[in-house]
Parts: C-alpha cells; sequence; structure tokens
C-alpha cells in the first residue's frame, strides 16, 4: 500500500526508516537548530554520504535592510563582480553567495550593520582569510562582512610587548610591520593570509603551540561588536565572560574588531628534521619532545605513512645544544643518511613499491629546497618561518579545492586516533600528508568548552590534520566528504575534539561534544543573538 | 612578427585558488584595504561570471609593480592577466588609462641608425637623458662610451600603450625592436617592458641598469651598511628567481638594507605608475614612501630608478643617490 506522505509527518527526533515506499517528508528544522540525527550514530560509521549546503536565505526583507544601511552611510556593495569574490572559501567544496557584502572598516559601522541586521532578521556572515574548509565563511544569502577592511595596526608598545590590531588584518601584514621594529608575533597559523580575528575565533596554531598554546591565548583584549550591535572592550579582566566566548568562539557571540596581542623580540630559529619509517615511532618521539620542553618548535609532517619528519626548531643556542645532550639521544628518528639507506633497502626487497618510491623521492626533490631557499635560510636559521611554509604549502598542496579533516585528541588517545585516521586517509588517497602538533593549554578552560581543544585534555592538546594530496587525482565531492566523515567517526568512537567541527561537518557537533553542552551553548547563543543572524550554519 | 598586445585568456585567472597572498605586496591592497582591487580580486570576480567592464575600476587601479606574480603559487601570469583585460577595454573603448597615455604615445622623431652589433644598448629615461653627468657615469659603469649606445628610440610610447592597454602599431614595434637586434645586452632604467623585450628578444640578455652597475665589485665596495637600497621593483619582479640570490648576496656582502619585504618582494614607490603620473589611481607615492622608510633610518637612499628618487627627495630631507653614481659619492 503506498505511504500516503500528506498524511503522516513524524514527530522531531523521531528515527526515519525506509521501507521500500517512498520517504517520508521531514518539515524542515527551524533556523538556528541542529535537527537530531534521523539514524542513530552507530548505523552511520561506514555508509558514505553527503553533506549538502545550508538552505539559502530567501532574502525577503534584503531591500528595507540594504536601504536602511545606506541611509546610514554604510556602502553596501550588490553587483556581480563583488559578490563573485565571495562564492566560495578555501576548502571550494561549499558555494553559495550574499545578497550584498559590506567591506568593514570601523566597529562603529559593524555596529550598525547588525543593529540592523537584528531588526530585519538578515544572516550576517563574516569573512577574513576566507581559509576556512567547510563553508563556514561562505555566504548563502544575506550579508558578507568583509573584515579585511579592518587590517591596521593600530599601536605597538615595545615597553609591555603588546600590539593592537584591527581584526580583519593578515598575520603577515601584522608581522611585516612587527619586523621594522624587531619584534615578532608569538603565535599563529602557518598560512599567512589567516586574519587575527578569524584566528581567535578558532584558536590558530603554530608549529610553536607545544610552547606558547594557541594563537588566541595570546590575545589579551579585544573589542567586540555583539550579535546586537553593542561595541563593548573585553579582556582577561574585563567582561571576561563575552572574552572567553567570542575566544573559540567560531563567529557565534560578536564580531572581533580589534584585538590586543602579545609580542616577543624577533627571533630566527634553527630548524632539524629527523625521520621516520614507523608513524607510531613518531609519535611517540613527538610525544617525548613535548613531555621534555626541550624545543621552541615541534611536530610531524608526512610524506606517507613510511616517510616521517619529526621537526624541531629553537630559538637560542643553549635550548638547542641542551636538546641534543639531554633530549635526542632517547628518540628513535633516524638521520636523513641513515633514513635513505633504510627505505633503500625496504624498496629494494619491495620492488613492486617502485612507483611509491620514486613518488617521495621526486616530491623531496621538489618539496625540500622550499624549506631551504638561501633567501630565507642562512647558516642554518630561518627568517620567518610562516612565509617558508606558507609558500610550501600553497604550491605544494594548494588547490582550488581543499579538504583537511582533523582530529583533536588529549595525548593519551593521539597515537591511537592517528594510526585509525591514517589507514582512512590510505585507503581513499594514494598521497596524503599528516601534520601532527601539540598544544600547551593555558589554565584558564572556558573558552575551550565546545572548541577544538578536547575536554579530556590535560597539559597538552595534540592534533592532527589529515590532507589528500589532490595534484595526484582527480575526486568528486561526494568522495571527499565521505572521506571527511570516517575520519570524523574515529574521532566520535574514539571521544575527540575537532578543529574543523562547523559548517558542513556541523553533524557532528551533538555527537562529539553531547546534547547537554551544545544546548547550553545553543541558549548562550539566542541570549545573546536573538535573531540567530550572526554566522548562521557554522554552529547553530 | 609577433603582436606587442598580451593576449586575455580565461586561463590565466582559472587556476586562482583565493590564497590572498597576492595582495601581502600589493601596494593596492596595502593603501585601500578593498579586496575587489587586488589581483585575486579580479580573478575571482571573473571565475564568478564578471566581465573586464564588471571591475574596471580595479583593471585601472594596479600599478602593475608586478610583485603578485612571483607571489602567485598558481604562478598565474597576474601582470599578463590585466594587461590583457585593459587591451581588452581599450578594444571597447572602455579603458580607464587610455586617455592618460594618449599624449604619451609619439614615437621619436629622430633615430639614428647606429650599428648596435656587440655593443650594450641603454634605454635611458628621460630624467637620465636629461643629466649628462649621470648619463656619463652609467655608460661608464655599462662599459665605456665605445662599448655603449645610448638608444634614441626609448620605446617608451610602447611601455604607455601597454600599460593603458592601446594597440600598438605591428610597425612601429617592428621600428624599435630593429635598433636593438644584434645588441650584446640591452640596459633599461625602467623594468616594465623588460619581460615584453625577453619575449620578442629571444637570447639578447636584459638587464637593469641597478643590476648592470652591482655587477662591477667597484659599485658593490661603495655601498654602506647604513644605506637602504631601493630596488627598480617592475625590473626585480620580472626577474624574480634569478635576481633573488643576486640582491641576497648582495644584503649579504654590503650590509645594506634592501626595499624588501618579508617574502623578498620589492616595496614600490609606484611612482612610476601610469595612473601614478596622472594622479587617478588609489595608491599615493607618499604613502609608499613612508612604508619603505618606516621604522629604518638610512643614510642616504640609493635607488636604481630616478622616479623612485625623486618620490623619496619629496618626502624626506635625506640623501638620495643614483646607484650608477655611488663610487663618485662615496
Amino acid at each position: 500500500m503506498p505511504y500516503d506522505t500528506s498524511k503522516s509527518v513524524l514527530p522531531r527526533g523521531a528515527t526515519a526508516r525506509h521501507d521500500g515506499g517512498p520517504a517520508p517528508e521531514m518539515p524542515p528544522p527551524p533556523r538556528g537548530v541542529i535537527p537530531p540525527e534521523t539514524v542513530s550514530p552507530e548505523a552511520m560509521f561506514g555508509i558514505p554520504r553527503v553533506q549538502t549546503n545550508p538552505s539559502r536565505w530567501s532574502g525577503e526583507t534584503w531591500k528595507p535592510f540594504v536601504e536602511e544601511l545606506r541611509d546610514g552611510g554604510v556602502d553596501v556593495r550588490e553587483d556581480r563582480a563583488t559578490k563573485a569574490m565571495f562564492v566560495t572559501d578555501a576548502g571550494g567544496l561549499s558555494f553559495g553567495a550574499p545578497h550584498g557584502v559590506v567591506i568593514a572598516r570601523s566597529a562603529l559601522q559593524v555596529a550598525t550593520v547588525l543593529r540592523a541586521a537584528q531588526r530585519f532578521r538578515v544572516p550576517v556572515t563574516t569573512r577574513g582569510g576566507g581559509l576556512t574548509t567547510e563553508g563556514e565563511s561562505v555566504a548563502f544569502g544575506g550579508l558578507q562582512l568583509d573584515m579585511t577592511g579592518m587590517s591596521k595596526v593600530r599601536w605597538v608598545d615595545r615597553d609591555r610587548m603588546l600590539a593592537r590590531v584591527e581584526a580583519g588584518i593578515f598575520w603577515h601584514s601584522m608581522a611585516e610591520v612587527l619586523r621594522r621594529q624587531g619584534l615578532d608575533y608569538i603565535s599563529a597559523p602557518l598560512n599567512f593570509t589567516s586574519s587575527v580575528g578569524g584566528t581567535l575565533a578558532v584558536g590558530g596554531i603554530d608549529v610553536n603551540a607545544c610552547k606558547w598554546g594557541a594563537s588566541a591565548d595570546q590575545c589579551v583584549a579585544m573589542e567586540v561588536v555583539t550579535p546586537t550591535g553593542q561595541v563593548v572592550e573585553c579582556s582577561e579582566t574585563a567582561n571576561t565572560e563575552l572574552f572567553d566566548r567570542v575566544l573559540l568562539g567560531y563567529g557565534q557571540f560578536g564580531v572581533v574588531t580589534e584585538a590586543t596581542m602579545r609580542i616577543r623580540p624577533y627571533t630566527p630559529c634553527r630548524m632539524h628534521h629527523i625521520f621516520y619509517d614507523d608513524l607510531k615511532a613518531a609519535m611517540e618521539d613527538l610525544i617525548v619532545v613535548v613531555r621534555s620542553e626541550s624545543t621552541d618548535y615541534s611536530g610531524i609532517l608526512t610524506m606517507n605513512d613510511r616517510a616521517n619528519n619529526l621537526l624541531f626548531a629553537f630559538d637560542s643556542e643553549d635550548r638547542e645544544k641542551a636538546f641534543f645532550a639531554n633530549v635526542r639521544p632517547k628518540l628513535k628518528g633516524l638521520t636523513e643518511g641513515q633514513f635513505a639507506m633504510r627505505a633503500a633497502r625496504y624498496y629494494a626487497l619491495h620492488p613492486w613499491k617502485i612507483g611509491e618510491a620514486l613518488w617521495l623521492w621526486r616530491r623531496k626533490r621538489t618539496l625540500m629546497p622550499e624549506f631551504e631557499r638561501p633567501e630565507h635560510v642562512r647558516g642554518g636559521k630561518m627568517d620567518d618561518r610562516t612565509v617558508v611554509f606558507s609558500r610550501a604549502v600553497w604550491r605544494h598542496w594548494g588547490n582550488r579545492s581543499m579538504v583537511i579533516p582533523d582530529l583533536a585528541t588529549s595525548e593519551s588517545k593521539f597515537i591511537e586516533s592517528v594510526l585509525r585516521g591514517n589507514k582512512v586517509i590510505r585507503k581513499y588517497f594514494p598521497h596524503y600528508t599528516l601534520y601532527c602538533v601539540a598544544i600547551r593549554l593555558q589554565p584558564n578552560r572556558e573558552r575551550y568548552e565546545m572548541s577544538c581543544i578536547p575536554g579530556d585534555a590535560t597539559g597538552w592538546a595534540y592534533g592532527c590534520e589529515f590532507e589528500p594530496i589532490f595534484r595526484a587525482g582527480e575526486y568528486s565531492r561526494d568522495t571527499l566528504q565521505s572521506f571527511k566523515n570516517e575520519i570524523y567517526d574515529v574521532g566520535v568512537k574514539m571521544g575527540t575534539s575537532y578543529y574543523r567541527f562547523g559548517g558542513s561537518m556541523k553533524g557532528y557537533i551533538r555527537r562529539a561534544f553531547g546534547d547537554a553542552m551544545v544546548d547550553r551553548h545553543l541558549a548562550m547563543k539566542r541570549a545573546a543573538d536573538p535573531a540567530m543572524i550572526l554566522n548562521p550554519d557554522v554552529v547553530f | 612578427m609577433r603582436s606587442a598586445l598580451p593576449r586575455f585568456s580565461p586561463a590565466t585567472f582559472a587556476a586562482c585558488s583565493g590564497c590572498d597572498i597576492c595582495a601581502l605586496a600589493c601596494p593596492v591592497w596595502q593603501q585601500t584595504h578593498d579586496v575587489r582591487l587586488t589581483p585575486k580580486g579580479r580573478a575571482t570576480a571573473l571565475q564568478g561570471g564578471a566581465s573586464a567592464e564588471d571591475i574596471v575600476e580595479s583593471l585601472g587601479a594596479c600599478t602593475l609593480c608586478g610583485s603578485c606574480v612571483p607571489a602567485c603559487p598558481e604562478r598565474i601570469d597576474l601582470v599578463g592577466m590585466t594587461l590583457g583585460l585593459r587591451a581588452d577595454l581599450a578594444a571597447k573603448g572602455r579603458s580607464p588609462l587610455a586617455p592618460l597615455a594618449a599624449g604619451m604615445i609619439e614615437p621619436p622623431r629622430e633615430v639614428s641608425k647606429a650599428n648596435v652589433r656587440l655593443k650594450t644598448v641603454l634605454l635611458a629615461e628621460e630624467r637620465l637623458l636629461a643629466d649628462p653627468s649621470l648619463l656619463a657615469a652609467a655608460t661608464l659603469r655599462l662599459g665605456g662610451p665605445a662599448h655603449v649606445i645610448v638608444a634614441d628610440d626609448t620605446g617608451f610610447d610602447i611601455a604607455a600603450a601597454l600599460e593603458a592597454g592601446i594597440p600598438v602599431a605591428p610597425e612601429r614595434l617592428e621600428e624599435f625592436l630593429a635598433g636593438l637586434r644584434g645588441a650584446l645586452r640591452v640596459v633599461t632604467t625602467e623594468g616594465f617592458l623588460n619581460s615584453f623585450l625577453r619575449k620578442w628578444l629571444p637570447g639578447t640578455p636584459i638587464r637593469s641598469l641597478g643590476e648592470s652597475c652591482l655587477a662591477l665589485a667597484e659599485t658593490r665596495r661603495a655601498l654602506r651598511p647604513t644605506d637602504l637600497y631601493l630596488l627598480d621593483a617592475r625590473a626585480y619582479h620580472a626577474d624574480f628567481e634569478r635576481l633573488v640570490p643576486v640582491y641576497d648576496t648582495l644584503r649579504h656582502e654590503t650590509g645594506c638594507d634592501l626595499s624588501l619585504d618579508l617574502q623578498h618582494l620589492a616595496i614600490t614607490t609606484a611612482a612610476n605608475a601610469l595612473n601614478s603620473r596622472f594622479g587617478t589611481g588609489p595608491v599615493r607615492v607618499a604613502e609608499q614612501v613612508k612604508w619603505i622608510l618606516e621604522g629604518r633610518r638610512p643614510s642616504r637612499v640609493v635607488v636604481e630608478n630616478m622616479e623612485d628618487g625623486e618620490a623619496v627627495r619629496r618626502e624626506r630631507n635625506m640623501p638620495v643617490v643614483h646607484v650608477a653614481a655611488i663610487s663618485a659619492a662615496k
């Protein structure tokens, strides 16, 4: 007997079952609600499934909203060329288009925008460098607020070692100004077009996060425009609740318009690499290095799971000498020569893997010179690690589309999670890179709740990014999404967190954090943003 | 006969991944913080279906300093893309710069037919031609009057036309190139034409006057650790991979500071851009000079390009000397 969909609407939360008849229709969830999973989490493991873009805002109040903004002196761009610049993000898999774009110029202008947006219930999607990968900075209708219009360094205070910057500034642009005074930021993503504001909203991980913690932990104060349009200065001592909500808050609780960041004297770093043909051994050694607190930078970069590189670096020669005297002898890592000999022996005994060997050799030949360019590396010291790494990343991993699923774990779950994730990525892609770092946790844990910092981590959290190298082939969007899901399924099973849990991966939020925590944050979001207009579809 | 006009090809913008790295060194970005006016803004607008007419403001804003080209991880010829789109606009009578260039594209009236075979040809800018003592110093650095021919036909009308997107008559281009064929090398005082000359005259070394002077140990010895050496951004970016080690060695050999950013891209004054000459672009030369000098306290500024030198003199009361003259100035 045919199933009459006109008479049957499943109650919210009910399980949809497919018994051969047409699928029953579910009413669309209201905006700002994470709908319940329609099948039990266990049933989803291993099932390829595709996340879809959020539904587009229909634009019913757009015209009066824009009229009000223009009356208030706000320049709203609706031309095709401007909107076209924002149709996707670095991920290149989520596509949307705003109804219009405002280039942010001041906190007051942003406040005007958000007050009007609340009144007219117009979604506002903020964007800095646009380096999200899950469509978090893509507007599916509504207004795109381009924060890079606010990109100035306000002041630099050498005595207190602080710098005040507008939040749309790229870390690299901040570094350009600081370096003229012999100064540097402390910690920033290894991608020089990340914006300061965008980074503060998610955390920000550098190879020195093992020593300094996340980039967000270097922030001592912020100017924030709340979703209802109030301009509030918050810090570690004033309006602390807002401060801790906005840091690692995924843009849900306010727009950062200025930030005061800790800075430090500039020093070039001396970088070293040791090599492993066993991923587990590399991770065990990373933990030894991190616990020893003897390096200023550390991380793992792999070419495949038979070619793993543990890098560590130092800001001073004293620390370098102490490390080589006390810690290096405890590590299992090989020198480049020893590694080459082992690899040669392995591939001689496994001649059917000659293709893999050739790929590794070619990769090393093209990639390593990027890390040794003489204008950036002299006398073994590397100037501006972000320039070196960022150039290499964009040249050798960059593409029109990028997927970088990750797992964020406690130390005890790190090795097992990465090994499981490695099995997944190896199944999908012949060539890929894992990038693992440790993040020193600060005592104040409030901001870490429902973020990339896993709740069970103490001392340090560990992160691993799983990055396929696309240039080796073309992959469908479905394949890429299935790959991401399978990595995140590992996280669900292992009880980890994720760095990129928003946007098209937000289906994992309840599974990762649990209903109680998500509902508590949802209540806070509703209180702060009654019309739920700021960065919709990123988390809520 | 090759066309002087760059070809506009959709393939030149299709590879843009939107990374924004081109914006970091872009003077237009530095001064406006408006992504629409950057190379990435143009490329992504075109990817989204915009036409050249839709981005006319952006196309008119570019100073063609060329810093975006070596910065681009996808190795897109972003200068070629901008020039091609300007030409596209000019063909439709919509060029924002064609009216500016109109007065600059008169070819030279009298051109001597000197034999350039196995000689160095110097394409000297007007300011250098008007300064006999500096011209003599430059000639001496290039090997002396017996080995150097100062060209009557500098090709600056062709450069202005290309910059604005105005078609160059094939006969005019051929006339210009005929005066350069067979030369041992061609030395330019302004780098805009360098990449074109490399295509038009394959096998002939194309060098900037700055690089040519620095090839002499005497010139390098005259540089002091307290100097700020201001590179001709267009010449440097047009031959970036070859020149990076040249200038890096210079910095370590002499201790002088260079007008480079952290990516080792040259910071332009933008003084020689067509839109700067006429004050129509968004980039203020004074702001560029201020940025180049921020946090730096040089005892003097050594320039490769005389327009850069004038720009510095206008903004700061400090010694400015051309690289061809630094031995004498020591």
